[in-house]
């Protein structure tokens, strides 16, 4: 799990006293073994002229370098997870006007070049870090290059300094605000405002914050005294004298911006990376070429996977919204860096959240038991109904007993449950006042816009609680969660949901037959882990795997309370994937 | 005697009850299990211990009806053996006789109450 020094591949130039020099450097100070460097025969050139060029001299020898087993690259015993692209390695290559960043490239190395390809890694929620069956889809890359060698040397030396040092203090810079000319930008713009409201109060840094002048100018933050982070949208060259003094470990540095990146062996260069990096950050990330706001980094996820125990590198990788493309990254990939916050990202659920669930299993417990006692009202009629005396003989009195064991079972065994779950977000609940009662559950289930299906208030009516029908589902409405899957770390996909409700398990009766590529009514996701938001037309990304997708039914789709019907449901992206079966009573 | 038609459409019955009590007490464990999936937030009164304690009574409950205690579901299924057996000397024969397939929920139901049916009589 993680990075270690034993999963990384230095990569230096061929016949190239310096490069060789840079990449025996970091072996020493990490202590690799010798076949973790590779020499390239490449050309000195920064950006190579071609895909076609950037194949014969980067990536196939890699390729070549490999030894494969277990759906993994190995280099002797060592499994190569990522990759430090050395001094005077080419950073890129052209694909038309645009440079292609070598650490995008590599990031993918397992699969076909697709530029601009949608990160299947980006912001995903089940995990804020990698393990071994993602290194088998996905390599963290980054570079350390610098106009001289002895610059690109102190850059390792620092991240020496900065893992000794362990956890970053300094004040965090943070400026989300650039023009506004497109969707993309103002997208761009709201992800980084949402991070600075939700994640950033809780790094535990002090923050320095721009304010929004105008959605087409671009504010600037004036310079960075003690920092750590700085995270800038906007102009991509400054003055050196933008950095001030500071004592505290700088970490990260990021601007973005459209071509910062094009070169970083340029010294008298002005561009955010050569100058964050002189002025002594570890880290830096910046465009080659125009990443457009859809492809800027967002630094909720980046700093998510900080928080979660991630490399820079790692938490770069999820802060990427596509690969195959400019953006890149400056720095040793092993470092790790703390954070002065004891602030964890946790997807599991929030207590109110897991009061809706167990609410809602509970209830499904009562519907089955509703139905149990619904069928063997049947069965009494059918015995009833006959005409045989000694079928009625027989069978009247133990038909009988089972009737009356089940009557009012769907109330009488779900109470115990039912109120314990109200004491776990209501606890003023209490068998002393069922007024109060009601009232506490009431402001409770407001609070989080809940309600409850009418079986369930059977049961709460038991126990006292008397909502109002305002928190009473409506007679035969309906809900179904299921798990999003996600079926391929090629590219991220967007999921839409086709659906059928039928009477009978082999669906030749279906009742209901939903697509949320048709219409999106009544379709939810889990946007947040205690947060469920409409569907959007363009459905839910793949990055969401792992939490629910939800389907509330419409006024027009009411089945039979205590009914059991049979549901299935499957997501499609460009293919139609297997479908999930499952029941579906109605407690409402 | 019982016709063919009711003996199919008891046993089915008899035999949803059974899966369905099966569907309830799933949705109990699934309750249980969202305790590991719960956020432990200090400060909150947010207390898995008295709906453990609930949750496991309830489990109870639902099992207890399952599994024939008290007795009722069981009785009812013995019952309806029993009353063919009056006419024919095992069940299989009825159910050859009159071609009847039964569920397989019900002929696991009815295999607890020690009436095992031939896997030929039983609806893949």
């Amino acid at each position: 799990m993680g990075l270690t020094k034993d999963n990384i591949l230095v990569l230096y130039r061929q016949d190239d006293e310096d490069s060789l020099s840079f990449a025996q450097y970091y072996q020493n100070t990490k202590e690799l073994d010798d076949s973790q460097l590779l020499g390239l025969p490449c050309s000195g050139a920064e950006i190579l002229p071609d895909y076609a060029t950037f194949q014969s001299e980067i990536e196939d020898p890699i390729k070549n370098y490999f030894t494969y087993h277990d759906n993994m690259e190995y280099v002797g015993a060592l499994e190569i997870k990522s990759f430090l692209v050395g001094y005077n390695v080419p950073g890129g290559f052209y694909d038309g006007g645009d440079v292609v960043a070598t650490t995008s490239r590599l990031s993918r190395i397992d699969w076909d070049y697709d530029h601009n390809v949608l990160n299947p890694f980006y912001d995903r929620k089940s995990s804020k870090s990698l393990d071994d069956f993602d290194y088998h889809q996905i390599k963290v890359a980054s570079r350390v290059d610098a106009p001289t060698l002895a610059l690109a040397k102190l850059m390792i030396d620092r991240s020496e300094g900065a893992l000794k040092q362990g956890t970053a203090n300094g004040t965090f810079y943070i400026d989300p605000f650039l023009p506004q000319w497109t969707w993309a930008d103002q997208t761009y713009v709201d992800d980084v405002v949402n991070f600075a409201d939700i994640t950033l109060p809780n790094l535990g840094l002090a923050v320095y914050t721009t304010v929004p002048l105008d959605p087409y100018v671009d504010s600037i933050l004036p310079f960075v005294k003690n920092d750590s982070f700085v995270w800038s949208s906007g102009t991509d060259r400054a003055s050196p004298s933008f950095f001030k003094e500071t004592g505290s470990v700088r970490v990260f540095f990021y601007n973005a911006d459209a071509s910062g990146a094009f070169s970083i062996r340029d010294g008298g260069s002005s561009t955010w990376p050569y100058l964050a990096i002189s002025a002594g950050y570890c880290f830096c990330a910046s465009a080659m070429s125009d990443p457009t706001g859809d492809g800027y980094l967002r630094p909720r996820p980046f700093f998510e996977a900080i928080i979660s125990g991630a490399s820079m590198a790692e938490a770069f990788l999820f802060a990427s919204p596509s690969l195959d493309n400019g953006v890149c990254l400056f720095g040793d990939p092993l470092l790790y860096v703390k954070l002065p916050t004891p602030y964890t990202i946790n997807e599991r659920l929030t207590p109110p959240q897991s009061y809706d669930f167990v609410t809602d299993h509970l209830s499904r417990a009562s519907g089955f038991l509703y139905a149990m006692e619904t069928i063997s009202n049947q069965i009494v009629d059918i015995v009833v109904g006959s005409n045989d005396i000694d079928m009625s003989v027989d069978l009247l009195l133990p038909c009988n007993a089972l009737m009356s064991d089940y009557a009012g079972a769907h109330v009488a065994d779900i109470v115990p449950a039912a109120v314990e779950s109200f004491r776990l977000v209501a606890p003023k609940v209490s068998e002393a006042s069922k007024a109060a009662n009601t009232k506490a559950v009431e402001i409770f289930l407001a609070a989080k816009g809940y309600s409850v299906g009418s079986l369930f208030n059977d049961v709460l009516l038991t126990s006292g609680i008397a909502l109002s029908s305002l928190y009473v589902r409506p007679s035969g409405s309906w809900r179904h969660d299921n798990v999003i899957e996600t079926f391929s770390y090629e590219k991220m996909k967007n999921f839409h949901f086709e659906m059928d409700v039928a009477a009978d398990e082999l669906f030749s009766q279906i009742l209901i037959s939903k697509d949320s590529l048709s219409s999106t009514e009544g379709w939810y996701f889990q946007k947040e882990v205690d947060v469920f938001e409409s569907l959007p037309s363009a459905g839910v990304s793949s990055n969401y795997a792992g939490r629910h997708v939800r389907y509330q039914s419409l006024d027009n789709e009411a089945l039979t309370t205590g009914a059991i019907y049979y549901l299935r449901i499957r997501q499609k992206d460009d293919e139609t994937h297997a479908y999930t079966y499952s029941k579906l009573v109605i407690y409402s | 005697m019982i016709t063919y038609d009711q003996y199919k459409n008891i046993s089915d019955l008899l035999g949803v009850i059974y899966a369905t009590s099966n569907d309830a007490i799933g949705e109990i464990i699934e309750c249980q299990s969202l305790e590991a999936d719960t956020q432990a937030v200090r400060g909150q009164n947010f207390d898995w211990a008295a709906i453990k304690q609930s949750l496991s009574r309830t489990k109870e409950i639902i099992t207890r009806l399952r599994s024939g205690v008290p007795r009722s579901l069981n009785a009812a299924v013995t019952a309806l053996q029993s009353h063919v057996l009056r006419y024919y000397d095992s069940v299989d024969a009825f159910l050859e006789a009159g071609s009847v397939l039964v569920s397989s929920d019900f002929a696991a139901l009815s295999g607890v109450v020690s009436f095992a049916i031939a896997s030929g009589n039983v609806e893949l």
